[in-house]
């Protein structure tokens, strides 16, 4: 113990350890717990649902992300437990008396604090992993090491602001003040900085505002609160090593500090009055940062909404600008003063202090130009394309308004985050300098772009995210809105006649075992809902079971990959990024026709690639797959009914002509009026509805919801209850059997599955059936008197 | 042996230690005495390695005491704050000074448990002041350090405990030529306990004996005359070469303080005067009375240099 080189006493490591443990037992319990308790909830409910507890065992980031918040608040409890010592006289005289080194002190410290937090944060992570691997999530070593290099990143930098925020101040109030400051100023500024930008350049994407704009990028803490999805393994691997370097530069600095740091500083402020006055500057800064972003032309809610009302977004008269800088200032001086008041409690020194607000002053000036210069430099950013290098794709679904307004801990608590696309993957990796592709860049990116055209009409994501670099060496990135539909716009074109990106934009992935799925093929039989009203949160009972419909899922996936495969490449653009919304997107007239009669289904796909998971949904149109589809409804309906005879019923049965059946579906192209030629409904129906039960709230298994309204069609006959169920028997058959394209009526099924009491509907399913000439007989005859 | 010489301290604008020089030799218990705020805990800490100066030098055999493991494993010092783990009792603590120091002896420790009579499983926020002074003495003592450091050494404890504490520190001293310094703001409490004394104030030793040389140095003699002597007896004393250092008279009794050894006194003071006393008596004198005329004599006022007892 008395090698003064020595950077570990193991004596004290040791005592480190015994010291921490009830607090590592705590948190231990906690990283495993809060998992785990979120898992039993979740399978609890799953087996309510499905008798299935491995459908609850898929969400691996949300785990994690609890595993790595209790392991970083452990972190820092565990530096201010353990390094306490030095915010007290007693107990700073009998560290700084023991035969060590105060090098050895610090370091033995710091390994006893990272082997409990690492611990902790460890196991909570292979719980996660356990868990991904007994419910079968998608999951590579990749992204089990990405996982590990955050959680141990993140942990070491909260640890090394903690020693630096520690060795620095002498109480435990400048301790925590001190730690916040060093946490989150350079990530604050950057924030407002790129907030203030993107919000006078809606183009630029807000994690790529330049070398500042992406300085959360450099720290796995706060990488997690923003899009995960738009990062790739070598993103991921250049923050977790920017954080490890920052985290040694912190706990170098933190070392030099301890070991300067006079004794007698426990229980005063911090080391002298330079430190005070950078700490008072720094959180003015932070102030100043925040206030900046609404007077810059950031969005509103972003800003000190206290002083700013939230309309005022875009100033552009200086005297505006002015009216809101000065009540921005007052407010910052208040604070300035305030703290010095605060901390040293002398009337005095808050004066004394007033000099030094002119560095804050310097500091709005600057940054505040900072803001106007770069977005001027970005707006002017309009290569011609013998300018470009080379262009890069990173995501095609990039949701400005999503990715941004995101609070940290909303995202660190929840799965907010959606994986990024199978394609989307694939392009990120790809560099291409086609001179037509070149060309189409260079005009899309004259075309202005508004934050509105991230989104497209179905409110899903359509900008494009790429990667300009130029021929000088000089990068960019930049969001152009996708023109999708049936006719892609010259850009979306220009990608399609590069192979190597056409390749990847199209490719689907290969189906694996790993894959999971879910889809709306089995209406009776999937999610939770309620009835508003009447029930809520009643629990489904599965009709198929989770394992059955996983297999259907796959089947039809195989069907769907394997049809797709046979498709040109204009076909499969148009099934992978046709907007919906400007029309039917025709891949074959056999297609059409069958959409015509069933409409589309969807399928979400998630799977694992490198170090990420992937999810696509897939509007499926291909001729097989959609009847597989249409089986798949049928089976579910023949299984509920069979299942529960007393609560499955059928309660509204309408009869087409072919060309008027076209017409039902709401992705027909037909413009053939849809009215049945004979419908009726049965008693039991016409009394639920009339009892108020006329909407339904459907919760889906994956979280989303939609509502449906039943309402009592005047034009229906209504017919008893043992007259719908003889119309049942009769249409039964025509569930098992093929889709007859060529069929001369059609049949509209609507069943509904009752609470107990049979009053009023938990869920419901529509489907079209083909029908023979004799059932169309049988069933008309059950209302002639 | 330690050492200082010209060893300062700031406090900020506050200078604690002001080009303190002293030298502490092996072997010895040296009391440091002083008022609130003269630099005694300053001093302590100095040495124990815990404050770095400001300037001039500290060695401990030798070597600089501060940032250096080798000459502070020889250490063991007792602030006047104590510290304690939270939650902790005796037996932990024990732990951590078998952590922390390697000369650190279970088997004294036990030993000294019995002696004190703590129990070591009591959580120690339990303890009386005295306990927890004697908690960490203990602690301390079971690692038989070379040098022990005590800060304000006999707060808080009943007169039983001073002598245990008193005859523990002793025998280390003894048997192991230990050195102990110890500070006390009361000089009575160091009377009984320091080989050698320096008495602090406003950060300087103003003062620095042995406490046989202060005892021997001074005598006191209490005489009663038949009559009210008038004021010869000073003017007698002098002519007969006695330097008498304070003449106190009440009524017929004179109190006579001189700078000279007792051996023999008695005989040349009884020579010089005239009349003769009925009655000389040698009297001891309390170690505050010798550092109170001593004092005086430096030119300090006693009142200022040492607190109220």
């Amino acid at each position: 113990m008395s090698n003064t080189k020595r950077f570990l006493s193991p004596g004290l490591y040791k005592e480190g350890l015994r010291r921490l443990r009830p607090a590592g037992i705590l948190f231990g319990i906690l990283g495993i717990g809060f998992p785990l308790v979120e898992l039993v909830m979740t399978a609890v409910s799953a087996i309510a649902k499905t008798g299935n507890p491995k459908m609850a065992m898929s969400d691996l980031t949300s785990l994690a992300q609890v595993v790595l918040v209790v392991a970083a608040i452990f972190a820092l409890a565990s530096v201010f437990y353990l390094f306490n010592f030095l915010n007290k006289r007693g107990s700073s005289d009998f560290y700084h008396a023991l035969p060590v080194s105060r090098t050895t002190l610090y370091f033995s410290f710091l390994a006893a604090i990272l082997t409990w937090v690492w611990g902790v944060g460890f196991l909570g992570l292979l719980l996660v992993v356990a868990v991904a691997l007994i419910g079968s999530t998608p999951l590579t070593v990749a992204m089990i090491a990405v996982s590990l290099g955050m959680l141990l990143s993140a942990t070491l930098f909260v640890v090394a602001a903690a020693l630096m925020a520690a060795s620095i101040t002498g109480t435990r109030f400048m301790n925590l003040f001190v730690l916040v400051l060093i946490m989150i100023i350079p990530n604050a500024i950057a924030s407002a900085f790129t907030q203030a930008v993107v919000g006078r350049v809606p183009s630029l994407p807000v994690e790529f505002v330049g070398a500042i704009g992406s300085v959360s990028l450099h720290n796995t803490l706060f990488m997690l609160a923003s899009d995960m999805s738009l990062y790739g393994a070598a993103t991921f691997a250049a923050s977790i090593a920017m954080t490890v370097l920052w985290s040694f530069v912190l706990i170098g600095a933190g070392a030099w500090f301890f070991k300067r740091r006079l004794s007698e500083l426990a229980g005063t402020i911090t080391f002298s009055r330079g430190f005070l006055l950078v700490f008072r500057v720094a959180l003015a800064i932070l102030v100043v940062a925040f206030g900046t972003v609404p007077l810059a032309g950031g969005s509103g809610t972003n800003g000190l909404v206290v002083f700013l009302p939230n309309s005022f977004s875009h100033p552009t008269s200086f005297v505006t600008l002015l009216r809101y800088s000065i009540p921005l200032l007052i407010f910052i001086l208040v604070i300035f003063l305030g703290f010095e008041l605060l901390v040293t409690r002398k009337l005095k020194s808050m004066w004394r202090t007033l000099p030094s607000f002119g560095l804050v002053l310097i500091f709005t000036l600057a940054f505040f130009g900072a803001i106007f210069l770069y977005s001027a430099s970005a707006q002017r950013f309009t290569p011609t394309a013998d300018q470009i290098a080379s262009v890069q794709m990173i995501t095609s679904s990039y949701g400005v308004v999503s990715s941004s307004s995101s609070p940290i801990f909303s995202t660190l608590f929840s799965s907010t985050n959606t994986p990024a696309s199978f394609n989307d993957i694939l392009t990120r990796n790809i560099t291409d300098n086609d001179s037509v592709l070149l060309q189409a860049t260079a005009t899309k990116l004259r075309e202005p772009f508004s934050a509105e055209d991230s989104v497209n009409s179905n409110g899903d994501p359509a900008a494009r995210l790429i990667v300009v670099r130029m021929k000088d060496g000089s990068m960019a990135h930049r969001l152009i809105a996708i023109r999708g539909g049936s006719n892609p716009d010259t850009f979306e074109q220009a990608l399609l006649k590069s192979p190597e990106i056409a390749s990847a934009l199209l490719r689907l992935p290969k189906p694996d075992a790993q894959m999971r799925f879910a889809g709306s093929a089995f209406p009776l039989s999937t999610g939770s809902l309620s009835i508003t009203n009447f029930v809520s949160a009643t629990p489904q009972q599965y009709f198929v079971g989770a394992a059955q419909q996983q297999r259907a899922y796959r089947a039809l996936y195989g069907l769907f990959y394997a049809e797709y495969q046979k498709l040109n490449s204009k076909e499969q653009y148009q099934v992978l990024y046709g907007d919906l919304s400007q029309g039917q997107v025709t891949v074959s007239s056999e297609t059409t026709a069958v959409a015509d009669f069933v409409g589309k289904g969807t399928v979400q796909v998630e799977g694992a690639l490198g170090a990420q998971q992937f999810s696509n949904t897939y509007n499926f149109n291909t001729s097989k797959a959609l009847l597989q589809y249409w089986a798949m409804n049928c089976l579910d309906m023949t299984t509920a009914s069979t299942r529960a005879p007393s609560r499955v019923h059928l309660d509204e049965l309408k009869l087409f002509t072919s060309s008027a059946a076209r017409g039902v579906s709401s992705d027909t192209t037909s413009t053939a009026s849809s009215d049945p030629f004979w419908a009726v409904k049965s008693a039991r129906f016409v009394a639920a509805v009339r009892s108020g039960g006329s909407t339904i709230t459907i919760t889906e298994a994956d979280g989303s919801s939609s509502t449906t309204s039943i309402d009592d069609d005047p034009t229906e006959t209504e017919i008893s209850n043992t007259l719908m169920q003889r119309a049942e028997t009769i249409i039964k058959p025509a569930l098992s059997r093929k889709f007859n394209l060529d069929a001369p009526v059609f049949a509209s099924l609507s069943v509904n599955y009752y609470e107990e009491n049979n009053r009023n509907q938990l869920s419901q399913a529509t489907v079209i059936v083909p029908l023979t000439a004799q059932e169309v007989a049988a069933l008309q005859a059950l209302t002639k008197k | 042996m330690i050492e200082a010489i010209d060893l300062t301290k700031r406090f900020n604008d506050v200078v604690a230690l002001d080009r303190l020089s002293c030298q502490i030799p092996s072997g010895a218990i040296y009391g440091l005495v002083g008022s609130n705020g003269a630099g005694k805990s300053t001093l302590l800490r100095l040495i124990a390695g815990v404050y770095q100066p400001d300037g001039g030098t500290l060695t401990v055999d030798g070597e600089p005491i501060f940032e250096n493991p080798g000459r502070k494993a020889d250490l063991a010092f007792i602030s006047d704050e104590l510290y304690f783990l939270a939650q902790a009792n005796l037996k932990r603590m024990s732990e951590l000074y078998a952590s922390a120091f390697a000369d650190f002896s279970c088997a004294r420790f036990d030993e000294l448990v019995e002696l004190f009579q703590l129990d070591p499983k009591k959580r120690i926020g339990t303890y009386s002041k005295g306990m927890r002074r004697q908690a960490t003495l203990l602690l301390a003592l079971s690692r038989r350090p070379r040098y022990l450091l005590i800060d304000e050494i006999f707060d808080g404890l009943d007169p039983v405990m001073r002598n245990i504490v008193r005859k523990l520190i002793y025998t280390d001293v003894c048997d192991r030529q230990a050195t102990a310094i110890v500070s006390s703001h009361s000089l009575r409490e160091l009377e009984d306990t320091c080989d050698r004394l320096a008495l602090l104030y406003q950060g300087r030793i103003i003062f620095e004996s042995e406490m046989d040389d202060l005892h021997t140095g001074l005598c006191k003699l209490q005489l009663v005359f038949a009559e009210s002597p008038a004021l010869v007896v000073e003017e007698q004393l002098r002519s007969a070469g006695l330097d008498p250092v304070k003449i106190s008279q009440l009524g017929k009794i004179v109190t006579i303080i001189l700078d000279a050894p007792f051996k023999g006194v008695s005989e040349r003071v009884t020579a010089a005067l005239d009349p003769q006393p009925m009655l000389l008596e040698e009297l001891p004198l309390t170690l505050e009375e010798v550092f109170t005329y001593k004092m005086e004599a430096f030119g300090y006022h006693t009142e200022e240099v040492l607190p109220d007892e």
